[in-house]
């Protein structure tokens, strides 16, 4: 275990030449625009990559024509989307609907607070960085139910139930997945999570605790998709028989918020589970010394965004493979299967761990 | 600066505490609590109690909140107002109020003046907290934290049994 130090460059730029109070301010403030920056250039990258994998698991091309391969067609669709008119239909409640589109990008802005994105690219290190994940993802489903609700929509009111119930219960089994590394790498901070698991790829968690690791990542995939409202589990959008789900009656730049928080979420979660189970900012080493150190010359950043973007193709390949699911089928996939695998699958960790069957 | 913030953050969980009782639109009674329950993860966060701080937006927000706003979408109208509550409610509400008022302003008196609370080294945070949680010594937790359990099964069995037909089959 060799020690990697925490502090970048700008941040101890900052300390050396500004007082106490005033660097804390300006490096919170640097890191907030990072963040803001971030979240916006994702989003719209994950527009066009969407666009793209859909169109060639489709066998056609997608955008072609705006700016090579089409890369800036997704800046196009966000002027047109921010130029409509923002419409208040009658006899919404005003607060609640203009209120709910800021709740999910602020949850999903706050994730991306404590996911590292290198070794030095973090913005607080949280002891208890996994519980602060669970707790401010509350955020969307708050907004998608008061969404839903102020829109004085049956429609929107159904689809804000279904996908109020879909949300609250997939989190469970995504949480248990989460513990089982928490329990394995013996802190809930995802820095440690990282540094814990320092080596060749197979002190990765996924491969690390034997069986249990590979169930855990296979169950975080799938209960995440179902969290990210993705298909083949997007049933609170369900265009075919809620006509949009909760947000039929949302237009313009109000529309755009839910857009957004959902690329971005499909962002942090991939990033959680790079982090979790793919070693997140460390290189891919062989347990090869030559092929390792021209591989570690990589920084941290490159690999967390090589495996996170990795995650991020599978989501979409599920999207655009799977058939969705009815709701029912969703709900029982998930607490008749899904919870009680993710439970046994607890208690397997949990055994391996207490009698330290873990890959050294 | 602390002073001043804790002082801020209490105006408005007062305020918003207010719209939480006065509010005859049960909608905005809900947002009102949501504006308090986090009001109160700042106060936490304010004591360096950051897990407690997380905890209470985990549980609170993440929680109870969205099964208050389930029942309030369910039961109320858009723009519904409530009737005014009877005589006999408010007094008993001022009553309760009253007590706990009472009670806390006792616990409150405790503190000197000019103590700052601190709890980061302590006992919130994680590791100490869950070793004592798992604990079944002296200053441990486990055997409260097993009832609690088994007191959440029984209302879950209960709730259950409420629910469904007599029949016996599937809902």
């Amino acid at each position: 275990m060799t020690e990697i130090p925490a502090n970048n460059p700008v941040g101890d730029f900052l300390r050396a030449n500004l007082p106490a109070p005033w660097a804390a301010i300006g490096n919170g403030l640097i890191a907030v625009a990072a963040l803001a920056g971030l979240v916006t250039v994702t989003a719209i990258f994950l527009i066009w990559l969407e666009r793209k994998v859909c169109a060639h698991f489709q066998a056609r091309l997608g955008p072609t024509r705006v700016g090579p391969f089409g890369l800036l067609q997704p800046i196009a669709d966000a002027i047109k989307l921010l130029m409509k008119e923002n419409v208040k239909p009658r006899g919404v409640d005003a607060l609640a609907y203009f209120l709910a589109p800021l709740l999910p990008i602020t949850g999903s802005f706050l994730v991306l607070a404590v996911i590292p994105f290198g070794p030095t690219l973090q913005v607080v290190d949280l002891q208890a960085g996994v519980v602060y994940v669970v707790a401010v993802s509350g955020l969307g489903i708050l907004g998608i139910l008061i969404g839903g609700w102020g829109s004085n929509n049956k429609y929107s009111l159904l689809g804000s139930m279904r996908s109020g119930a879909q949300l609250f219960s997939y989190e469970l089994s995504m949480v248990l997945c989460m513990l089982l590394i928490v329990m394995g790498s013996g802190t809930a901070s995802l820095r440690e999570i990282v540094l814990s698991q320092q080596g060749p790829f197979w002190h990765w968690w996924i491969i690390k605790m034997p069986l249990a690791g590979v169930a855990a990542f296979v169950l975080f995939m799938v209960s995440s998709t179902a969290e990210l409202n993705r298909g083949p589990l997007d049933l609170s959008e369900a265009e075919s028989e809620l006509t949009g789900g909760f947000h039929t009656e949302y237009t313009g730049i109000s529309f755009s918020m839910f857009f957004l928080a959902e690329f971005v979420n499909m962002f942090a979660s991939a990033g959680l589970g790079a982090t979790l189970f793919l070693g997140g900012f460390l290189p891919v080493q062989l347990g090869y010394a030559p092929v390792d150190h021209a591989l570690a010359m990589l920084p941290g950043v490159c690999w967390f965004f090589a495996k996170t973007y990795s995650l991020i193709f599978l989501y979409m390949w599920f999207r655009w493979t799977f058939p969705r699911l009815r709701i029912d089928h969703l709900l029982s996939l998930e607490w008749k299967f899904l919870l009680p695998a993710s439970m046994a699958n607890m208690l397997l960790g949990a055994t391996l761990v207490a009698f330290r069957w873990i890959i050294p | 600066m602390r002073d001043a913030f804790f002082y801020a953050v209490g105006a408005a969980m007062l305020g918003l505490a207010a719209i939480t009782v006065l509010a005859r639109n049960l909608f905005r009674a809900a947002l009102g609590l949501l504006g308090v329950l986090l009001g109160t993860a700042v106060l936490f966060l304010l004591l360096k109690a950051e897990l407690v701080a997380l905890v209470q937006v985990m549980v609170y927000i993440g929680g109870i909140m969205i099964f208050v706003l389930y029942a309030v979408l369910l039961t109320s109208e858009l723009g519904g107002r409530m009737a005014r509550p009877s005589p006999a409610k408010l007094a008993l509400a001022a009553a309760v109020a009253a007590i706990s008022l009472g009670f806390l302003g006792r616990l409150a008196m405790r503190a000197g003046p000019g103590e700052r609370g601190d709890m980061s080294t302590a006992i919130a945070a994680l590791k100490p907290l869950g070793a004592r949680m798992l604990n079944s010594g002296p200053g441990g937790f486990l055997i409260p934290f097993e009832l609690i359990s088994l007191l959440l099964l029984a209302a879950m069995v209960g709730a259950i049994a409420v629910a469904r037909d007599g029949k016996g089959g599937s809902p």
